[in-house]
């Protein structure tokens, strides 16, 4: 029976890691193919985030940044449809930067371009609310280099900032209104680390301006330190995050979709840790010992 | 559907996508290599064009309009290209020691209040909230975390006695705080393989195009395998 255990062991020890990568993508892509609706509960942290975007009204101007690339969309995309959502039903005027080289070649994917003929993920809702780039957004484009770009853009914006990402005069729009930060509305960050922290400290910090944050899951601790002392309103933390948005919004969408999946990997996760314990308690161990007594 | 380039595109990216998530196979494999080299090369080439675009609108177009003083930054840039000449490589630490300097004095005058005074300030909170036990064990308990944790890091005294218990909790309190962070991070990564999975397999059409090239590439790579050519393909 003492042998019978031990092979257990033996097999959970030498299991290729490979299955279980291929495990992995059996069970993200089985439930996203074939939903099963798992339910979910809502956060404090999200009802606080979406109760932000619901103080907005037309006569509002928000930054937002992207401070993501492709990759970190992919975690927080449910959250940014539904916020951006919530902005262009409220007619507030959004002025839009990036922080990270992908920004140009991401934001069509959500806004689309018309002169290109591009439909993105919110074009409909555009259409709908007749949100157009010029009069309702305005794209600067890649302005966010590092540190200093961020306080170029807070206490200089319209000698930092003559043209939009198209090489539009800025001049005659409505971010004539905009001297500094304080005269933005809010300020919306989605983060995946890269100037996160510097608009925090040179905008929201600096100014008073309302600041909401929706992070990337590696960087919530860092960015929950914001709202603990009081320079960030709220935090959406990542794809979870952006399910429980969807669910607040009514809107439901990939977020819950992909709630399915995160579930079922995070209890095929534990099981994992589990089983590898046992092998390594029950097998590893013992055969490191025999191993030191031979020598 | 969507038109012939868009397609041609999405089979690129399935192609590339899958190229990479072949790394996971644990050998290196032809694939993984040319989706390494073209990730270095396709971000190298985007990275050029999006800077020398962040440089002509927010430097070339102000100095047209008579803002001057910003050619003093392409001078500067100038200045650090010179650190590839031998004779004038000097001249570039001064446009470095600029950088330093303006990056330091912004840093250090936000850093102490946000990263210093706030977060003391954030810790003063009422022990006992009144018909909200929940918010009072919270406040205790980051308080108490953070008095332990903070002894655990005090390098100049013994830890022995009140100071080595207290060290001691807060060692435990750092391992409960880790793997909170682990989790978060864990939630991450999951949450950008499941939204990537859900790009691929949205809208429908894309599924079978998407799990037919998967399969077929981990076919490949399985034989390529079986026949010993696996690595000699490989970088």
């Amino acid at each position: 029976m003492k042998n019978e255990g031990s092979n257990i062991y033996k097999f959970l020890s030498e299991f290729k890691v490979t299955y279980i990568y291929l495990l992995i993508f059996i069970l993200t892509l089985a439930p996203i193919l074939f939903p099963i609706g798992i339910p979910i509960t809502t956060t404090q942290d999200t009802k606080d985030y979406y109760a932000e975007l619901k103080t907005l009204g037309p006569d509002d101007i928000v930054l937002v940044s992207w401070n993501i690339g492709f990759d970190a969309l992919m975690e927080l995309k449910a959250g940014a449809y539904v916020s951006m959502r919530a902005i262009i039903a409220s007619g507030a005027k959004m002025v839009h930067v990036f922080g990270h080289p992908e920004g140009p070649g991401m934001f069509p994917l959500i806004f689309g371009d018309p002169n290109k003929g591009t439909v993105g993920e919110l074009s409909k809702t555009m259409e709908d609310h007749d949100y157009t780039e010029g009069d309702d957004y305005i794209v600067l484009g890649y302005i966010m280099l590092n540190e200093a770009s961020v306080v170029s853009i807070a206490r200089d914006f319209h000698n930092y900032v003559i043209v939009d990402w198209k090489g539009a005069p800025i001049s005659g729009t409505f971010l004539d209104e905009i001297e500094d930060p304080a005269d933005l509305a809010m300020i919306i960050d989605f983060s995946a680390g890269f100037f996160s922290e510097a608009i925090v400290r040179h905008m929201a910090m600096d100014f008073d301006t309302p600041m909401i944050i929706s992070s990337i899951g590696v960087s919530i601790a860092q960015n929950k330190l914001f709202v603990d002392a009081g320079y960030v309103s709220a935090i959406l933390g990542s794809t979870r995050g952006g399910a429980e948005i969807e669910f607040l919004a009514g809107q439901p969408g990939i977020g819950l979709q992909a709630m399915d999946s995160f579930t079922i990997i995070h209890y095929f996760y534990i099981l994992v840790l589990i089983l590898g314990n046992l092998a390594y308690f029950g097998y590893e161990r013992h055969r490191d010992m025999r191993r030191t007594a031979l020598r | 559907m969507t038109n012939g380039y868009e397609f041609l595109l999405f089979i690129l990216a399935i192609i590339t996508t899958w190229a990479m998530y072949l790394q996971l196979y644990g050998k290196p494999n032809p694939f993984y290599s040319f989706a390494q080299a073209t990730y270095m090369g396709a971000s190298f080439g985007l990275d050029l064009v999006v800077t020398f675009l962040f440089l002509y609108t927010s430097g070339f177009i102000p100095i047209t309009k008579g803002d001057v003083f910003m050619a003093l930054g392409f001078v500067l840039g100038f200045a650090t290209l010179l650190r590839l000449t031998k004779r004038y490589a000097w001249v570039s630490r001064i446009p470095l020691a600029i950088a330093l300097g303006t990056g330091l004095g912004l840093g250090i005058r936000t850093q102490i209040f946000a990263g210093f005074l706030s977060q003391i300030m954030s810790l003063i909170t009422p022990f006992a909230v009144p018909s909200d036990a929940m918010t009072s064990f919270y406040n205790i308990s980051i308080v108490l975390s953070t008095l332990f944790m903070l002894s655990f890091f005090l390098y100049t005294v013994q830890r022995e006695g009140p100071i080595g218990i207290s060290s001691q909790i807060g060692e435990y309190a750092l391992y409960i705080g880790l793997g909170a962070y682990f989790a978060q991070v864990f939630m991450g990564r999951a949450g950008l393989l499941v939204g990537y999975m859900q790009n691929i397999t949205t809208p429908a059409w894309k599924t079978p195009y998407s799990l037919g090239i998967g399969v077929l590439m981990l076919a490949i790579v399985i034989a390529m395998d079986r026949y010993g050519i696996l690595e000699k393909l490989s970088d």
